[in-house]
């Protein structure tokens, strides 16, 4: 049964990630072009005229964006599936589209949506390429925690309502709980780098862009799996008939 | 009575991940990270020169680290 829910996962994710690429390419490619040139002039500035090759074409780069949406859609997906097969049970919704996309809407919330508040993403020339490997920790590490903090708040929501807390006041005692954890965590956090004098609109509009390639991508998870679990049960409910039957 | 043996049954039928299925999860989050974040930079204290490598399929999903929110560099 599990090894059913990842091969879903790893199918649902590959095609959201496709899809979120190509949000990213009609939508967030305009601004990172500019980005790129951004980078190259000032480049070509300091080096006096002379020109960096580069390994990979800008075209190159532009398939290879299909290539990483593609791939980590996949690997999301995947593991999508096996948390799907974890919570499922566990989840109190009607359907598995249901299941799906609330799950898919919580990920999102921990994987994209609290760090993006944090450390929004950045345009190539923004940050110090020194600096990469801690600000990697540190991104990875907000997404870990933040996963973590919806976990909890769902856990001790569920837990409260079996104690049969009123619902209104139970989902703003999870939701005021929930807010002070993350700003908690933003403020032990180190801070990002600073954009120094790139173009702030061309700024927020590449992040506007980074964060709907994201939202994408999880939502093209939530209802792609939720609606190939659905065709699932549906097919075994009529195996099950066919059985009877005979 | 009745919410007893619910919870009994909601229990029973509970799901938990098997070793393999553990161990898929590790093998994914380790693909996810190679695909998002490595780099010859990011990787040379751990995998001195040949972290090189890495730094051909930085530059290839360059676009997409940057669009998915991923620091790249």
């Amino acid at each position: 049964m599990v090894a059913a829910y990842l091969r879903r996962g790893l199918a649902a994710g590959l095609i959201a990630g496709l899809l979120s690429g190509l949000f990213a390419f009609f939508v967030g490619e305009p601004a990172m072009d500019r980005a790129v040139a951004l980078e190259e002039a000032s480049a070509e500035a300091h080096a006096g005229g002379h020109h960096e090759e580069e390994i990979f074409s800008r075209g190159a780069q532009k398939v290879g964006l299909f290539f990483a949406t593609g791939l980590s859609g996949a690997t999301v997906g995947g593991i999508f599936g096996l948390a799907f097969a974890y919570f499922r049970d566990r989840l109190t919704s009607r359907s598995d589209l249901a299941r799906s996309i609330f799950l898919a809407g919580a990920v999102f919330c921990g994987m994209a949506l609290i760090p993006a508040l944090k450390y929004p993403a950045n345009p190539p020339s923004v940050g110090d390429p020194e600096t990469i490997g801690a600000r990697t920790i540190a991104y990875f590490a907000l997404v870990g925690l933040s996963l973590l903090a919806i976990y909890a708040a769902w856990q001790i929501s569920h837990a409260l309502r079996e104690q049969g807390m009123d619902d209104t006041l139970r989902r703003l005692a999870i939701g005021v709980g929930l807010v002070v954890v993350v700003v908690a965590l933003f403020l032990a956090l180190p801070s990002g780098p600073s954009a120094g004098d790139f173009p702030r609109g061309l700024l927020w509009g590449f992040r506007l862009a980074a964060l709907g390639t994201q939202a994408v991508m999880w939502a093209g998870i939530g209802v792609l799996f939720g609606f190939l679990s659905e065709r699932a049960n549906r097919m075994e409910r009529r195996e099950a008939g066919h059985r009877v039957a005979f | 009575m009745e919410v007893i043996v619910e919870k009994r049954l909601a229990q029973q039928a509970s799901t938990t991940l098997p070793v393999w299925g553990w161990t898929a999860l590790a093998l994914l989050l380790l693909a996810l990270f190679m695909i998002l974040s490595a780099s010859g930079t990011l990787l040379a204290p751990v995998l001195g020169d040949t972290s090189g490598i890495f730094n051909y399929l930085h530059e290839f999903a360059h676009d997409g680290r940057h669009l998915l929110g991923v620091p790249c560099h």
